[in-house]
């Protein structure tokens, strides 16, 4: 097919396009370039008479226009104040919506009250929001999650899903390597929380993680569900004081990968391909 | 061997690191001498190396129609030019582009003696293929390329294009006919620094009106669970995440201290198309535009359009809605880079420009229907007064308070001039964002990546004028070293 006729091929198909679009979607587009509408859904925010449900749609509707609308920041301290009316709204939804909005938007008042949420005394179901779901809404700005914080939910989690979420979010530092071990080791956290440590440890103290892994894959073999990130882990060790562990390391991951599963087998072979060529004898 | 033929794609001198091509003409200098008292004519062919038929086409100027082989006089000087492209096959695989890496070959012999070859150079067809079409080496490629800028989480990914892709720049890349030239450069620096580290990577496309099934899954950008259409919106956060296996290099991904990708899907990402963003009870839907309908954007007159009027409503839906097609960083602008999933929407979103440029000629830089701010008045008049405008209030009889926009041309403010078509981009220009002010993130500044098989951008500031003739029609050296699988060059209006 020549280049000519395909493009009249294409052409053909535009031309016969339906062109319209549905009737919601192009009221959020003509909301998106219009002040006044933009106005109304602020209103709605904070209307009293207004239902929840009409509440965090308004909330739902500015934020998918934000992604392309260019009126939103000029009204923002009006969309910030709006919304924080709304951080300890007895609908559980209403509140989700508000404080995942100024978070994303890393208003320091709504940060201020989830980190105080997430160390509060009190059981999960009488918090703001969940301690997993507060973790990950002010993940998307580092300096408001304090380390200390995160320690503290590692080292006695509500949940699995609050274990996962304060592991994503920790600094590599060396301190938390204590507490990062014994999850790793721990084979009844899940998996997903696991698979996360090998990497980080070894970035926090790269020699204790080689030795920290040795000894898991000599106890547990290549089988073990963790092995293949522990391998690869491994790999990731390039420091100088960890050089003589990582060449043993290297050498029963080698020994252990022949008779190995899948996954295993590929984490080992691109440990080893990092490998220095051996020197001309 | 004395009588040897010599090719450098490109610049004289270049070598094998520029043996990539897509379907645009590049330059092919050709340099040797035939053997004394034989003509110094040379002929050149294709072959292709695999069994994909990838094919390359000759021709002697930038215009006209190539040819599968060619003569070509050396002449006393011992160097001439010529022009290849990758031959457009829509009959064959990736329609005739390479699948992974150099699948085709340039023969050169000497024309006196054709079937003994006096030189040849392997080269790649190397266009950005949609992400559901690519093998596993050329996906591997890929993520392996990009875990490698990630520099688990403190690479070049991180400081410089997830930094300056944020709230504070919004204005420097959003809301107007800019968002697309400033995306396509945008996307071309991150796909010139992949290329860095392996020449063979190209950034792939989502093809968000179609089901990806291979994308989403764990050896790619990661399997990604489906949550109820009327879940809530979650701008920037999801409380699962994409799994990746362990094999997959970007299993590791982080962006600074954070570990994993926070992504969840309004739609089931194994058999559908990305939806937008679903009613709900009280939530009205935000639906994408299939490709069709969005390259109808553009009217009668297939316009340009401004302020997501005409083509360039498309930042609306499709491509507002791809976003809002999930929870997590992709759904909301100022984190969406976190999630490399971002680059691969926004190449299909450039491509679909790319579609539009090709189907209706859109690629003469001075054209207002190819891009509408050619003078700072077109700017003046034609945006909102809210983004270029001062507010005056007054009142009106009877004590009503009313405010109106002022154009600024009418107020002494300068509109914004960073929307003109010649206008230099942030952050390569080295100056400050819309709307916070921020510095260049990073190594941007007067850095935008340098390449041996595209454009040379002046001073590595480029501006708007230098993405909208990308592939070259009006004067071959435009051609930014990039190309569409299925968005092929037109030789017969290549004019320069």
């Amino acid at each position: 097919m020549k280049v000519s006729e395909y493009r009249q091929n294409m052409r053909d198909k535009v031309a016969k396009a339906a062109r319209e679009i549905d009737a919601d979607t192009q009221s959020a587009l003509d909301t998106a370039g219009d002040r006044a509408e933009v106005g109304n859904l602020i209103a709605i925010i904070n209307d009293n008479g207004a239902s929840a449900l009409k509440k965090g749609a308004a909330i739902d509707a500015l934020n998918t226009i934000s992604n392309f609308s260019p009126l939103l920041r000029a009204r923002m301290p009006e969309i910030v104040n709006a919304l924080r009316g709304h951080m300890d709204s007895g609908e559980q939804d209403l509140r989700e919506r508000a404080l995942g909005t100024l978070t994303a938007m890393k208003d320091e008042v709504a940060q201020e009250r989830l980190v105080a949420e997430i160390v509060a005394d009190k059981p999960e179901a009488e918090k703001l929001l969940p301690t997993a779901k507060s973790i990950a809404m002010l993940g998307r700005d580092e300096k408001s999650l304090p380390l200390a914080v995160l320690r503290q939910v590692i080292s006695n989690p509500p949940d699995d899903a609050c274990l996962i979420e304060a592991l994503r979010h920790l600094p590599s530092e060396p301190e938390a390597f204590g507490a990062l071990r014994a999850v790793m080791e721990n084979d009844d956290a899940p998996l997903e929380a696991r698979a996360m440590i090998p990497e980080m440890a070894c970035e926090m103290d790269a020699p204790a993680f080689v030795s920290a892994a040795r000894d898991l894959l000599k106890s547990k073999g290549a089988e073990h569900e963790l092995a293949p990130f522990l391998a690869k882990g491994v790999a990731g060790a390039n420091s100088a004081e960890a050089a003589e562990e990582v060449r043993a390391a290297k050498a029963e991951i080698s020994a252990l990968a022949e008779a190995a599963p899948e996954a295993f087998k590929s984490a080992a072979a691109a440990l080893l391909a990092n490998e220095d060529p051996p020197s001309d004898p | 061997m004395t009588n040897s033929i010599q090719l450098s794609p490109f610049i004289s001198g270049a070598g094998d690191a520029a043996a990539y091509i897509g379907w645009s003409p590049v330059r092919l200098i050709v340099t040797g001498r035939n053997e004394a008292g034989r003509p110094n004519v040379v002929r050149l062919r294709s072959q292709s190396l695999t069994r994909a038929g990838v094919q390359i086409e000759f021709k002697n100027a930038a215009t006209g129609i190539p040819a599968d082989e060619i003569l070509l006089d050396l002449g006393e000087e011992g160097s001439a030019a010529c022009f290849i492209s990758g031959k457009f096959q829509a009959d064959k695989p990736l329609n005739g582009a390479s699948a992974d890496g150099k699948d085709v070959a340039i023969h050169a012999a000497w024309a006196d003696n054709p079937s003994v070859d006096a030189g040849a150079m392997g080269f790649m067809v190397r266009v950005r293929r949609d992400a559901e079409s690519l093998n596993a080496k050329a996906r591997n490629d890929f993520t392996s390329a990009l875990a490698e800028l990630n520099g688990y989480g403190r690479g070049i990914y991180v400081t410089d294009f997830v930094g300056m892709h944020v709230a504070g720049a919004s204005e420097s890349q959003h809301g107007d006919a800019h968002f697309l030239p400033w995306h396509r450069l945008y996307l071309l620096d991150l796909e010139r620094q992949l290329q860095r580290i392996n020449p063979a990577v190209t950034l792939p496309y989502w093809r968000f009106d179609v089901p990806a099934p291979s994308l989403f899954s764990e050896d790619f950008l990661g399997a990604t669970e489906s949550i109820p259409p009327d879940s809530a919106f979650t701008p920037g956060t999801s409380d699962k995440r994409a799994r990746l296996s362990s094999s997959n290099d970007l299993s590791s991904w982080k962006i600074g201290n954070v570990n994993g990708i926070p992504r969840a899907a309004f739609f089931d990402t194994k058999t559908q198309a990305a939806p937008g963003l679903p009613a709900a009870p009280g939530r009205r839907a935000f639906q994408l535009r299939n490709e069709a309908d969005t390259l109808a954007l553009g009217g009668e007159n297939n316009e340009f359009g401004a302020l997501r009027q005409g083509f360039s409503g498309m930042e609306g839906t499709p491509h507002g809605a791809a976003h809002v097609s999930f929870n997590g960083y992709v759904n909301f602008v100022p984190v969406a880079p976190q999630d490399p999933l971002f680059f691969l929407l926004h190449c299909n979103v450039d491509r679909l420009w790319a579609m539009w440029q090709f189907l209706f000629d859109r690629d003469v830089a001075a054209e207002r229907t190819t891009y509408p701010y050619q003078n700072k008045l077109e700017i003046g008049f034609n945006s909102p007064p809210s983004q270029v405008g001062v507010e005056v209030a007054f009142q009106r009889s009877g004590g009503i308070s009313e405010s109106v926009q002022v154009p600024t041309l009418f107020t002494g403010v300068f509109p914004d001039e960073s929307r003109l078509v010649d206008a230099l981009q942030w952050p390569w220009d080295d100056t400050w964002s819309k709307p916070y002010n921020l510095r260049p993130p990073g190594t941007r500044s007067r850095g935008f990546t340098e390449s041996a098989t595209g454009k040379p951008i002046t001073e590595r500031m480029p501006s708007i004028t230098d993405a909208l003739d990308a592939f070259g029609y009006h004067d071959v050296t435009n051609y930014l070293g990039f190309a569409y699988d299925d968005v092929p060059f037109d030789h017969e209006r290549s004019v320069g």
